[in-house]
């Protein structure tokens, strides 16, 4: 084994490998110099060699002269011999997807974590901040996969998920991050199987009541949690 | 070590260096991203051997480019030896192996390429030596295979180390 100083920005780089290994380093370079690197990468391997990205990284968008080989959720990218042909735009979503179900489970999970949390300390701002983010992320990403159904059902719940919402409503907040994420598992799963996402009627409802719920209810929650009166935003939540 | 691509000469090298320190983030651990190294050992390195020896060529060569201190090449290291392991024990060679097993077995010859742009990085990846905590991921009998003790301690063991050499230059 041998061990070397090496600058990924110069053109010195060890040639002929059958694999290279680069991970979780490409996230501190600028797109450019990313796609130069790749490029590099390419050049040091052999025909047919895998380069191996990080976790949270993807040469998606970087480069065509890989594919991309996907099993049991670990990713690789094998070195692509040409002609480079721009590949069918659907190729494409089909890789993009596979990437967002992978990210998509992770939310799915910290969603739940963060519904347990709430429950043993329901309005922890901080958690709630965490399941806001992962609500947004999910918004996001199932939109730019065609995953319509998915998106406008995070866009709904972003609305619900605020600190006003989960201190007058503490029990009822945390069953609701639980519930959206095992509806979100389920549309998954189906749009995984490219079947119809599943009706997620009982989240639609809850939101709903969680958004328009009459003031007395909201007393009535507080009185239940013993939540004290002047809560931050007790007056912007009557309108 | 030996230096080999480089950054700007005489005394303004130091200052970079301690930059470099500064700015990069040495996190790493053995076994990293299980999924993807299964992916590595099971497909991609059974692939590549198969293919390889098809063509009655027996070398193999990795590089790890921000390896950081070392835990990425030498858990890549482990891995091919144990899949070398493994793929002899379903296709036997036609002649007796040496013993003690070399853990590379003859031919094959693997050459790993560690590289990273933290002196410090590189200089623990070389020596090698490991905290408890840090081989908390390396399961009992790849330490018993692959490491021994040194004090309080882990070390790579000499052999894994020598299995894996390097003949490359650039």
């Amino acid at each position: 084994m041998q061990f070397d100083f090496h600058n990924l920005k110069t053109e010195f780089l060890p040639r002929r490998n059958d694999i290279i290994l680069c991970r979780n380093v490409m996230i501190y370079f600028d797109e450019a110099e990313q796609k130069r690197l790749v490029e590099k990468f390419w050049h040091c391997l052999n025909p047919a060699g895998y380069l191996f990205v990080g976790h949270a990284e993807s040469l998606f968008g970087l480069s065509q002269k890989f594919r991309m080989v996907h099993e049991n959720n670990g990713t690789a990218y094998q070195r692509n011999e040409g002609p480079y042909v721009s590949r069918p735009p659907e190729d494409r979503g089909g890789e993009l997807r596979a990437l967002f179900f992978e990210s998509a489970n992770e939310l799915l999970q910290s969603l739940n974590e963060a519904g347990l949390e709430l429950e043993a300390r329901p309005a922890d701002e901080e958690v709630i901040r965490r399941v806001r983010r992962a609500v947004h992320t999910l918004k996001g990403d199932s939109a730019a996969c065609g995953f319509h159904k998915l998106s406008e059902l995070a866009h709904e719940l972003e609305d619900a998920l605020t600190p006003q919402i989960a201190h007058a409503r503490g029990a009822d907040f945390a069953e609701l991050v639980l519930t959206a994420a095992d509806s979100f598992g389920a549309m998954l799963t189906a749009y995984q199987r490219k079947a119809e996402p599943p009706a997620v009627e009982a989240l639609h409802a809850m939101i709903r009541k969680l958004l328009d719920g009459p003031a007395s209810r909201r007393v009535r929650a507080r009185r239940r949690f013993n939540c004290p009166r002047n809560l931050p935003g007790r007056n912007t939540n009557s309108s | 070590m030996r230096i080999t691509a480089c950054s700007p000469a005489g005394k303004d090298r130091s200052e970079l260096a301690l930059l470099l320190e500064n700015l990069t983030v040495n996190e790493t651990s053995f076994f990293r991203n299980r999924p993807q190294l299964d992916l590595l050992q099971k497909s991609v390195l059974e692939e590549i051997l198969r293919r390889k020896q098809e063509r009655r060529d027996y070398t193999l060569r990795v590089w790890s480019a921000g390896c950081s201190a070392g835990q990425e090449p030498y858990t890549v290291a482990i891995l091919i030896c144990d899949a070398l392991a493994y793929y002899y024990l379903r296709n036997p060679l036609p002649f007796e192996m040496p013993s003690p097993k070399p853990l590379i077995p003859p031919p094959w010859k693997v050459e790993i390429v560690a590289s990273d742009i933290s002196y410090t990085s590189l200089r623990t990846g070389q020596e090698g030596l490991y905290t408890e905590q840090q081989m908390e991921p390396v399961d009992y009998t790849c330490r018993l295979r692959y490491f021994e003790k040194a004090g309080d301690k882990y070390k790579v063991k000499p052999q894994l180390r020598s299995s894996c050499s390097s003949t490359f230059t650039i």
